[in-house]
């Protein structure tokens, strides 16, 4: 524990001495440099000091080696117990700078000297040349480092060199005393408060530039606010007309922001406006092509593509003879681009799709007005149309038609025949009774056709509305049953009735569902096997009723089971053939179905019967959305 | 005695123009569709055919085209019952001869009228 707390200070030790460096190093840098400072003065004093002392030394040295010198050789030479020299030296008191005093032979041998304790006078070979005879040097007296700083001088004897007189000075230091350290102190201390002064108004002017810095760390550039008793002078200046320049530049800033954001705005705005008229373009039934005023397309919707098989992105930039094949549309096109405005009141042009289904389209071309000179057209919008729908339905309508007269003239056409046949004066009995029982069957046909027809017509023209009441299920069936089996008695099949007395009741229209159980039923009596079976039957669950119609007779072919739904739709199977029927029962219990939001459909296979099935829902949508409200 | 072929896919109006036409003495066959109407042409050709537009398997019309490929130089009567009296819907008889058109519903006097007719200016061409 305490390695990894050990560990942590260790790493937190430079952190925080750069923290310190960051925040001080001003402070630092300036004691740093003061006390630089103060050591250059100190050493500056102390070597002037040095250098007086040493001029002081010489010049006491000069003098006195020149008195010595002057005084008679005899008496400096005298053996005495206190010699001239010795006087010389005592003569300076027990603090003497003297080291010794010695006359010497020109040679160097000493005559007589006298020396401070303990210095021995350090041999020395004196100069020949009468130019060198007067001088100093220094010495090292012994193996230590005392320097002694000698003079010498001739002793001249009638104008000719008796001896050396040399004079030894212990070199004087100049060493911080106590005093001394006392003066540079008094000269120091204000200089150091002077500078934790000026430290101390630097740091004072220099907050608020640290306050500015960090206000321009910020994103938005704000004026510099300060208190007037914060700044002042230079900085106070600086910082209002800096203030003012900031004001220009953040107006300058939003001014350009606003003119940015303008643009985007309207940017996006535009890009909306294109997306949404493209998304329109798009989404119209009709495929459109958008010319350019000199013929290039300049826009194709999708439709293109399902309607006339060519690419929208292949056609861009270019002429239209380019991408048009059927040369009927180029001319139409080349004229309406000649015409300009003119070509308004161009006829519209009827073409057939090249592809595999060709389809009936038809092409309108309308001149785009240009927004300066309406007169003048600026391209055109080429509008091509799928007839399709319509020509299918004005096919289906004329089949309908051909479907109806035939149905209607058939029994008419039997019952004139047979009619006429009545007329006859000598007609058998037989003849008589079958013609009479065959014209009363086709009326009832003829009304039943009818009946449908104009039941099918109302539904599907949505002018018969359903009146939607609570039935009771189980005794409409019960009605049908009875009635078809009533109806059938002669038929030999047999008849099965499995439909629970207790049905929750549906709010249907009974007459029309009626119709619809009915028509399974003829159906299921009509298409049996001889000696077949027909059951009616039931089944309940949470959500649905579920009717089924069963019969063993002779089953749909899968083929047929995809069209017997379809109006007028006969079997081409031989023993369908066999049948009377007109093809509209199915389609028209299909819808009743329909209208009940039910569903429809048949389980088959051929030869071994078919199951219709009716599923209606318990709750028609209506009333649950009445629930919910 | 005059052979009638009779084709139509509702067995009531066979029955009844039968009737009719045998009371006048023809001897009458029928077929309930143009397929079973070809297969007996083929065995044997009829004096006249009274067929109907509408039926099963193969329609009066494509029989008549058969007929035309098959037996180009056809010599008998042939009659048209149909319930469509637009002309478009008589375009493909056009190059047809001998082929009339009885609109529905039929007479059995119409009916016997043209056949009387037929065979009179036939056997006066004769």
């Amino acid at each position: 524990m305490e390695a990894v707390a050990a560990n942590a200070v260790a790493r937190q030790e430079p952190a925080i001495f750069s923290t310190v460096w960051r925040q001080e190093r001003l402070g630092l840098l300036m004691i740093l440099s003061f006390i630089i400072a103060i050591s250059i003065v100190v050493a500056m004093i102390l070597r002037y000091q040095q250098s007086q002392l040493d001029d002081a030394t010489r010049t006491q040295g000069v003098k006195l080696i020149s008195l010595i010198a002057d005084m008679e050789y005899s008496r400096l030479v005298e053996k005495r117990s206190r010699g001239v020299l010795q006087l010389i030296l005592d003569s300076q008191g027990h603090h003497s700078d003297i080291a010794y005093a010695a006359v010497v032979k020109p040679q160097g041998e000493v005559l007589a000297f006298a020396a401070a304790s303990s210095v021995i006078i350090p041999a020395m070979i004196m100069p020949e040349e009468p130019a060198n005879w007067r001088g100093t040097h220094e010495l090292n007296i012994d193996s230590s480092s005392n320097a002694v700083r000698e003079f010498y001088a001739p002793i001249l004897q009638d104008g000719k060199l008796k001896a050396f007189i040399r004079l030894g000075y212990f070199q004087q230091y100049d060493f911080l005393t106590p005093s001394k350290l006392s003066f540079i102190a008094s000269i120091m201390l204000p200089v150091f408060l002077l500078t934790a002064l000026f430290y101390f108004l630097m740091r004072r002017e220099v907050r608020p530039l640290k306050r500015i810095s960090q206000s321009f760390n910020e994103d938005d550039p704000s004026p510099i606010r300060l208190l007037s008793n914060e700044v002042s002078g230079e900085l106070s200046e600086f910082i209002h007309h800096f203030n003012q320049f900031i004001y220009r530049q953040s107006a300058k800033i939003a001014e350009k922001d606003n003119k940015v954001l303008y643009m985007e705005a309207a940017t996006k705005v535009l890009a909306y406006n294109r997306g949404r008229l493209e998304s329109t373009l798009q989404a119209l039934p009709d495929a459109l092509v958008i010319l350019d005023s000199n013929g290039t397309a300049s826009f194709a919707n999708n439709k293109l593509q399902n309607l006339l098989e060519i690419e929208p992105s292949r056609i861009i930039g270019e002429p239209h003879q380019a991408w048009c094949e059927d040369p009927e549309l180029v001319n139409y096109i080349s004229k309406s681009i000649q015409g300009g405005m003119a070509s308004r009141s161009l006829d519209k042009l009827e073409i057939t799709s090249q592809g595999d289904f060709k389809r009936p389209i038809s092409v309108r071309i309308f001149p785009l007005p240009d927004i300066k000179n309406p007169k003048r057209s600026s391209g055109s919008v080429i509008v091509f149309s799928d007839n399709t729908e319509q020509q299918m339905a004005k096919n289906s309508r004329a089949e309908f038609v051909g479907h109806v007269s035939h149905e209607l003239k058939t029994p008419l056409n039997t019952i004139a025949l047979y009619s006429e046949t009545l007329l006859q004066d000598d007609l058998s009995e037989s003849m008589q009774i079958e013609s009479a029982n065959v014209i009363n069957s086709e009326v009832s046909r003829l009304a039943g056709l009818i009946d449908n027809l104009l039941s099918i017509t109302k539904i599907e023209t949505g002018s018969l509305g359903i009146e939607r009441q609570r039935v009771k299920l189980s005794d409409l069936l019960q009605d049908c049953f009875n009635s078809i089996q009533q109806l059938s008695k002669d038929s030999g099949l047999h008849f099965v009735y499995e439909v629970p007395k207790e049905i929750s009741p549906v709010a249907l229209d009974k007459s029309l569902i009626r119709i619809a159980i009915n028509n399974l039923l003829t159906n299921a009596v009509k298409y049996n096997s001889p000696n077949g079976e027909v059951v009616l039957s039931l089944e309940e669950t949470d959500e649905n009723i579920r009717i089924s119609v069963k019969d063993s007779g002779i089953g749909i072919t899968y083929d047929d089971q995809q069209k017997i739904f379809d109006k007028f739709y006969r079997s081409q199977e031989d023993n369908v053939q066999q049948r009377s029927g007109h093809g509209l029962g199915l389609a028209l219990s299909k819808d009743i179905v329909d209208l009940h939001h039910g569903r429809m459909w048949v389980e088959s296979k051929a030869n071994e019967g078919s199951i219709f099935y009716i599923e209606l829902n318990k709750e028609s949508e209506l009333l649950k959305h009445v629930d919910l409200v | 005695m005059k052979r009638i072929l009779l084709v139509d896919d509702e067995a009531h109006v066979i029955r009844v123009m039968q009737h009719a036409l045998e009371r006048e003495g023809y001897v009458v066959d029928s077929a309930r569709n143009g397929e079973q109407a070809l297969e007996k042409i083929r065995q044997q050709q009829p004096d006249a055919m009274v067929v109907d537009v509408q039926m099963p398997r193969m329609t009066g019309d494509q029989l008549c085209m058969q007929l035309k490929d098959e037996f180009p130089l056809r010599n008998f009567l042939i009659m048209v019952c149909t319930s469509r009296t637009e002309a478009e819907y008589r375009d493909w008889s056009n190059s047809f001869k001998d082929l009339i058109f009885i609109e529905k519903p039929m007479s059995i006097r119409v009916l016997l009228h043209n056949l009387a007719e037929y065979f009179d200016t036939q056997s006066a061409r004769q």
